[in-house]
């Protein structure tokens, strides 16, 4: 099995995980735009690097195009008054125009000269994604630990309570959406640098693939804590790409993968909901899912 | 001083069902007064209060208070929990308190020792052992113990207007005269106003300085602990005079 | 606690699983397609009718992505790491994570319309590096050719197109030339979806007696409600691949026999082997041969006539 390849993505999609518990489990919003501005990510590079723009540049780029995404879905929520899921899947489905406007058409290939593959050795690209992941943990970990992140988490349990402190739970709500979406964004960007294509099908099956990632963090380490449940974010990209690999080297035909996935996803929800044995959850954050 | 005059605010106003909630309230408060608002279902009550909190804007009539700050208005909420964030700790919940001070408890990644200080403090005046589960998270202390740390972030925060939306009297029977106590004693020292709807009218007594009482969203009765029995029965008289 | 003790079973079930090795002295080629479509599934069926007849002598492991990107990187470096003698790829993502994953290994990729567009190969006719393939480009020159042949009189051709297709997009260019050549007006309207693609009909109806069959997977998969809308107004449809001429009603087309094509990649794939030849200085191919169709009653229902010269040559 390829361990390098599979820590690999699965620091990749850590940070798509910790954007979905930003929003999904602190701010309790069931973000449907992620899959989306995953592919956002990854076109948005893409396009710039094949116009001979600055890889580094280009990533940063692409982390603002996943946050204007955010902010739409926030706006939509905030200002037009529209329920949470719908503004995630308007959002959803105005960028898939999106997108392929900004590839001008499906798919395109990613040079040699990108971030992750300046200097063609393998272990470059290894030190590059754990540089990035763990400069990216370290910083939403700092940021939840503000006063700002502590008013957030209020804000995705308990908006009346927020709003009897004074303070307008739609900031809380914006800045959150936008952070969220960005650092999938960064994960979608990263993800096509690896494979080497954006393709507009590179969100497809997301969603489903990553909640189930997170819901096996969860399982693997209970999220009692921030701390937690921010670890829980890595362990359960790293287990899911573990077991992906496990299963095709196991022989299993990749058209039973999903079903296994769903099989598994039931499990581990039930698993969840026993833990419990009538007790309240001992989780932070939001437990609609 | 807080002022009400001539408010007035009605409900569902363009239909048949228009009700006047509140109609030509004029009301003085003042700083270091504990005032009860009691009356029917549907009298008001809790309108004048959202009112204050300035949660509904009424559609004549003025508030009015100086140097009002929108931080100086506490509002707690009958239902204890949701005074709080359940699944955050007892520490946390507290920290929203210390911020409406002016304290600066940021970057708890490095657990400011200060202010860790000052909620054990407070916690170790109750005298129930709280001060030593200051990690455990809310949802998971029992009734009583919640509305502890509800009192606990009042004292904390120090607001210049506290409103309670009945939550005097949906207090554990077993901690009610308790925290009232603590309460009362907390609200004269600090000069702070309190205005409270309640439905328990044993507590006006020892605590209340003053009675207000609303029919049909008008001010039916007005009256001050020097002039006016606050015992249960006298106010159960007014009632009836009410009728 | 909890979560060590929980972290132990995974390593444990990882390390007893990736101790499941396969070895084998036959010769091992992966076969990864992007997803199940019919032309990739049909160049599949030729893939595996070429390597029956050489019993045993090669292993083919044959994987399908299903559309999802993850499963798709997971393969291509499982592919990688197993160290198999040559890699097949069906669908442009695939090729892609394939040519991205390996320098070494010998790729030939098929069915992929547009490879220079979609940097598969440097040119069609030196690919360069380790990979070489089969394009499906379909010979829209003579599929063109055939509607001045047959309707002489054409007025307008209406094409529904479907622009987040790669393949749709780059067989477009080559569409466009050859009405501009045989100087046929068209309009195009862009559909991504079953509904679109009626609504899309219905509008080009008004204005076209011509619908053509443009390369997108979307189209094919709706060719039964397209032909219902065209013979609303008695409107000939033309192009495609085999099954739309024989089963959906267009009127005729010039096509590859994906089936053959599939052949066709597993005969450069079994050459490369053999031969021990670089993959990269192999020119991309088009399949040789082009199969003309015809559906005479769908062109009897319309009142055209076909040529008996056309007739002649086409398949029965």
């Amino acid at each position: 099995m390829d361990y390098l390849g599979i820590i690999e993505m699965g620091i990749i999609f850590s940070l798509f995980v910790l954007g979905m518990i930003l929003s999904f489990r602190l701010l309790g919003f069931a973000d449907l735009t992620i899959e989306g501005s995953f592919t956002t990510g990854g076109a948005i590079f893409a396009i710039l690097l094949s116009n001979g723009i600055n890889p580094f540049l280009s990533i940063l780029i692409s982390i603002i195009g996943g946050g204007v995404a955010g902010l739409l879905t926030a706006s939509l929520h905030c200002y037009a008054g529209i329920n949470k899921l719908l503004s995630g899947i308007i959002t959803l489905t105005m960028l898939y125009t999106a997108n392929l406007r900004i590839m001008g058409r499906s798919n395109i290939y990613i040079e040699q000269t990108s971030v992750l593959n300046y200097i063609n050795e393998p272990w470059y690209e290894f030190f590059v994604l754990l540089i990035i992941g763990v400069a990216i943990f370290i910083l939403i970990k700092f940021f939840l630990s503000t006063n700002f992140g502590l008013y957030l988490r209020a804000t995705g349990e308990n908006e009346s309570f927020v709003k009897n402190l004074k303070s307008n739970p739609k900031k809380f709500i914006i800045v959150g959406l936008i952070i969220s979406n960005s650092l999938i964004a960064l994960s979608g960007c990263l993800f096509a640098q690896y494979v080497g294509y954006s393709d507009i099908g590179n969100g497809n099956g997301m969603l489903v693939s990553m909640l189930t990632a997170m819901i096996i963090g969860e399982n693997i380490v209970r999220p009692t804590t921030l701390n937690r449940q921010i670890i829980s974010a890595i362990i359960g990209a790293i287990s899911f790409q573990l077991l992906y690999s496990s299963a095709l080297q196991l022989g299993l035909k990749p058209i039973d993968l999903k079903i296994m996935i769903g099989i598994l996803l039931i499990a581990f929800l039930i698993l969840t909901k026993y833990g419990y044995k009538g007790k309240q959850s001992k989780n932070i954050g939001a437990n609609f899912i | 001083m807080l002022e009400l005059k001539n408010i007035h605010i009605s409900f569902n106003k363009n239909t048949d069902n228009k009700i006047d909630a509140l109609d030509n309230v004029n009301l003085e408060f003042h700083e270091h007064q504990w005032s009860y608002i009691i009356g029917g279902n549907g009298s008001g009550k809790s309108t004048l209060l959202k009112i204050i909190n300035k949660e509904l804007i009424p559609d004549k009539g003025e508030l009015k208070f100086n140097s009002y700050k929108p931080t100086d208005v506490m509002f707690i909420d009958q239902t204890t929990i949701k005074n709080l964030v359940p699944s955050m700790t007892i520490y946390e919940n507290l920290i929203f308190a210390l911020k409406n001070i002016g304290m600066n408890p940021n970057f708890r990644l490095f657990q400011n020792k200060n202010y860790k200080e000052i909620v054990i403090d407070k916690l170790k005046e109750f005298n129930i052992g709280l001060e030593k589960r200051i990690n455990e998270q809310v949802k998971f202390l029992s009734g009583g113990e919640q509305q502890i740390i509800v009192a606990s972030r009042i004292m904390l925060s120090n607001p210049r207007i506290l409103l309670m939306d009945e939550f005097t009297s949906s207090l554990d029977q077993k901690w009610a005269p308790f925290i009232l106590e603590k309460l009362k004693k907390f609200i004269t020292v600090n000069n702070i106003m309190v205005i409270a709807v309640t439905h328990d009218y044993s507590q006006i007594q020892n605590i209340g300085d003053r009675l207000i009482m609303l029919k049909n969203g008008k001010v039916f009765a007005d009256k001050k602990k020097e002039n006016f029995d606050f015992t249960t029965q006298s106010i159960l008289n007014l009632f009836y005079e009410y009728e | 606690m909890k979560t060590i003790k929980n972290l132990s079973i995974i390593l444990l079930a990882v390390f007893l699983i990736s101790s499941c090795n396969q070895k084998s002295d036959q010769i091992r080629i992966g076969v990864i397609q992007y997803a199940n479509q019919s032309i990739l599934d049909s160049v599949y069926v030729g893939i595996q009718k070429k390597f029956n007849e050489y019993n045993e002598k090669y292993t083919i492991k044959y994987q399908v992505a299903h559309g999802d990107p993850i499963l798709n990187a997971t393969i291509s470096k499982q592919l990688v790491k197993d160290s198999v003698n040559l890699i097949i790829a069906l669908g442009t993502p695939s090729a892609q994570a394939v040519t991205n994953d390996t320098k070494t290994i010998p790729i030939v990729f098929s069915a992929i319309t547009d490879p220079v567009g979609a940097r598969l190969a440097a040119t069609m006719n030196n690919p360069g590096g380790n990979k070489t393939g089969i394009t499906n480009m379909q010979p829209f020159d003579k599929q063109i050719e055939l509607i001045r042949l047959i309707k002489p009189n054409v007025k307008k051709v209406g094409i529904i197109i479907n622009s987040s297709e790669a393949n749709c997009v780059a067989g477009m260019v080559y569409v466009r030339k050859a009405l501009e050549a045989f100087q046929i007006p068209y309009e195009e309207m862009n559909a991504s979806s079953s509904v679109e693609i009626i609504t899309s009909a219905q509008s080009l109806a008004t204005r076209c007696d011509v619908f053509f069959i443009s390369p997108s997977n979307t189209i094919y998969e709706n060719l039964g409600a397209l032909k219902k809308e065209a013979e609303k107004k008695g409107i000939m449809v033309l192009g495609g691949d085999q099954s739309a001429v024989l089963k959906y009603g267009s009127v005729g087309t010039y096509t590859y026999d994906f089936v053959e094509m599939g052949v066709n990649t597993a005969e450069l794939a079994i050459k490369i082997l053999d031969q021990k030849l670089n993959p990269g200085n192999i020119a991309v191919s088009r399949p040789a041969n082009t199969y003309l169709y015809f559906n005479m009653e769908s062109a009897k229902e319309l009142g055209l006539t076909v040529p008996d010269s056309l007739l002649n040559k086409a398949v029965k």
